[in-house]
């Protein structure tokens, strides 16, 4: 009876996917943590170094260094995020979430240009593909 | 008695797994069906194209000037894939159109406008003071055009597809090329030795 239900709570653990990640904000308002951790276990592979804009002519450019910490490779998807000086997300249906493939202790810098100029400021957010 | 019972619960479970269902999903999900040219193929190329094109300074010079006319001509599919290369035309061109730099003319509803056009002017059921005269559409300054090319490799286990996508946009008047550019794909699918 006990083993019944050690496998049916092993099946249903199997079947859930974590699908959170984590986030880093351009812009860091009152002191606020910009990076939030929502995945413990993704947190200790994987980082943000830094979530940065800049001008590109009449554009805000988005820039991100995203950083392994494993030695593997780790299958992710990143999605940036605009907010305008509201803090009202634009163009959220153009954004899209884009594959990423980091391998061992890989650093790579991801970009993203601000469709509109009412862009201010940018959030990224990553996580794992399982 | 008890383990008839978790038998039969542990059979309906099972048996409710098999019944199909509906949902609603994220449209910009990463989409890992298969190999072949997908939804987030479509948004990664979109994006790239979009994101080169209002931030070259190459064209810094066309679009301080003003939104040229661009022509956007619908994108060449060399692939060995049905790829509705229409869709990407259309989702590069409305990205492109809402940054407000460019502006577009549409030639693929030419004859459904000339229909229109003709039926205001010649069929004497239009007010001719209210009727839109032919003759007054502007011309495009610009044509945006490229091509989707593919190679594939396969053997027992893997099958590997990479795709280029190319863009140029020309100045109709010099015949120039003022702006170009690649982004490309890589996608692999592997079967497992056990399983299906």
């Amino acid at each position: 009876m006990k083993y019944v239900f050690l496998l049916l709570s092993l099946l249903l653990v199997a079947c859930t996917t974590n699908t959170s990640g984590i986030s880093a904000d351009s812009d860091k308002p009152d002191g606020k943590q910009w990076l939030i951790v929502d995945n413990i276990s993704l947190g200790r592979k994987l980082t943000v170094l830094g979530a940065t804009t800049q001008q590109n002519n009449d554009r805000l450019q988005g820039v991100a260094t995203i950083q392994s910490l494993y030695k593997g490779d780790l299958n992710l998807q990143y999605r940036f995020y605009w907010y305008d000086s509201n803090n009202i997300q634009i163009n959220q249906a153009t954004s899209a979430w884009t594959p990423l493939t980091l391998h061992g202790k890989q650093q790579i810098q991801v970009q993203s240009i601000a469709l509109l100029d009412s862009a201010k400021h940018f959030k990224i957010y990553v996580r794992e593909v399982k | 008695m008890n383990k008839r019972l978790v038998l039969i619960s542990l059979l309906a479970l099972g048996l409710g797994g098999c019944s199909s269902q509906v949902s609603y999903g994220d449209p910009q999900q990463v989409e890992t069906v298969d190999v072949s040219f997908g939804s987030t193929d479509l948004q990664t190329i979109a994006g790239e194209m979009t994101d080169s094109m209002i931030s070259s300074p190459l064209l810094l010079d066309i679009t301080a000037k003003g939104r040229p006319i661009v022509f956007v001509d619908r994108i060449k599919n060399k692939t060995t894939e049905h790829i509705d290369t229409e869709s990407v035309t259309d989702t590069i061109s409305t990205k492109l159109l809402q940054s407000g730099k460019f502006r577009f003319v549409d030639m693929t509803t030419v004859n459904q406008v000339r229909e229109q056009l003709g039926f205001q002017n010649d069929s004497d059921l239009v007010d001719p003071s209210k009727a839109i005269a032919f003759g007054q559409q502007v011309g495009a300054e610009y044509m945006l055009y490229g091509n989707l090319s593919s190679i594939v490799k396969t053997n027992k286990k893997t099958k590997d597809v990479y795709y280029k996508m190319t863009m140029r946009l020309l100045d109709l008047k010099t015949g120039l090329v003022e702006w170009a550019d690649e982004t490309e794909i890589r996608k692999a699918e592997t079967k497992s030795t056990f399983g299906w």
